[in-house]
């Protein structure tokens, strides 16, 4: 009997489909969110307005959605993953939002949000920045897109960067926003709307 | 309408070339972050990819761990299936038996109630 049980007991604790397959899944995982994080890192920043809150952000995405998607369908992961870092880029502004409301009542919280908030110029670069005229006109670009994209509200530049940085579809980018597909239409459409008239010198 | 007008802004070749030069800007963007930001996106991912492995671990986990358990009780409280010798039954100590009836019996817990009485006619024997 104790052979069978060690025999038993060897098969078990020898590398089998549950461990290959969570080998497997991280050898799939690892290049999906490496080739993601960059881009949305960015996108959290474009919607946070600061780096480290854009990295928790992230950080708790891809926690997130390792923990609960990881084992969806790897075609499924683009969508679920946006999902996941739109939910968290949404909480992010209702704690903002309720953090200002209770903030306010402080006189000297509330001198330090009108420092902080709303101030579009206050994000663009200086235009007197010295370096290469290349680099400085590239810099400027990338200023003014970032301050345009940022005054987008924050649908319409979710819809703008996962349709047209992401790549991903109509439907995926409804799935992402939790939204429909119409909603994802009229998102963009605005959002280009908006892009275009604040980015004419540019674009020109 | 709006479909119409929005699928018209991605696709005219005005358009394409205007939001290429966007998704350039976006991914210099991406690709220019510092060391130090790397670094940190560096430790998220191989955080998630851990959590990722062990939500997956508990499953062969628990059947490892049965497995062990019940190979410690063949080991260890059926020895003599390991050697395949007779199993020895174990000794019943001598007078067990006695001393379960001596410790039933009516009588005897009489006597355990006059042990003082006893112990005061012994003493009164060997003085006498």
């Amino acid at each position: 009997m104790p052979a069978i049980a060690l025999q038993l007991n060897a098969q078990l604790l020898k590398p089998g489909p549950a461990k290959s397959e969570a080998v497997g899944l991280r050898q799939g995982l690892d290049p999906f969110l490496r080739g993601v994080e960059r881009r949305a890192l960015r996108m959290a920043e474009l919607s946070t307005g600061n780096r480290e809150d854009a990295l928790e952000i992230v950080q708790d995405s891809m926690f997130a959605f390792a923990r609960h998607y990881a084992s969806r369908p790897e075609s499924e992961w683009p969508p679920l993953f946006h999902r996941v870092l739109d939910s968290r880029i949404l909480d992010f502004h209702r704690r903002q939002k309720v953090r200002t409301r209770w903030l306010s009542w402080l006189p000297m919280a509330r001198g330090d949000d009108e420092d902080a908030g709303g101030d579009l110029l206050a994000v663009v670069a200086d235009g007197n920045e010295p370096g290469p005229l290349q680099r400085l006109a590239d810099g400027q670009t990338g200023a003014a897109l970032d301050a345009a994209l940022r005054a987008l509200p924050l649908r319409q530049r979710q819809c703008f960067l996962l349709r047209v940085w992401e790549g991903l579809d109509v439907a995926a980018t409804a799935q992402a926003m939790r939204c429909s597909e119409g909603s994802v239409k009229t998102h963009l459409s605005r959002a280009l709307a908006a892009l275009r008239m604040r980015l004419e010198a540019h674009h020109d | 309408m709006t479909k119409n007008r929005t699928e018209s802004d991605l696709t005219t070749q005005d358009s394409a070339a205007w939001l290429e030069a966007i998704r350039n800007q976006l991914d210099a963007s991406a690709r220019d972050l510092d060391g130090a930001t790397l670094s940190r996106l560096n430790q998220a991912r191989q955080r998630a990819l851990g959590e990722a492995t062990r939500a997956r671990a508990p499953r062969w986990t628990w059947m490892a761990l049965a497995s062990a358990a019940s190979l410690a009780l063949a080991v260890f409280l059926l020895p003599g299936l390991r050697t395949g010798a007779p199993v020895t039954p174990i000794p019943v100590a001598a007078g067990a038996v006695e001393d379960f009836d001596l410790l039933t019996s009516e009588d005897q817990l009489a006597l355990y109630s006059d042990l003082e009485f006893y112990a005061w006619l012994e003493s009164q024997d060997l003085d006498g």
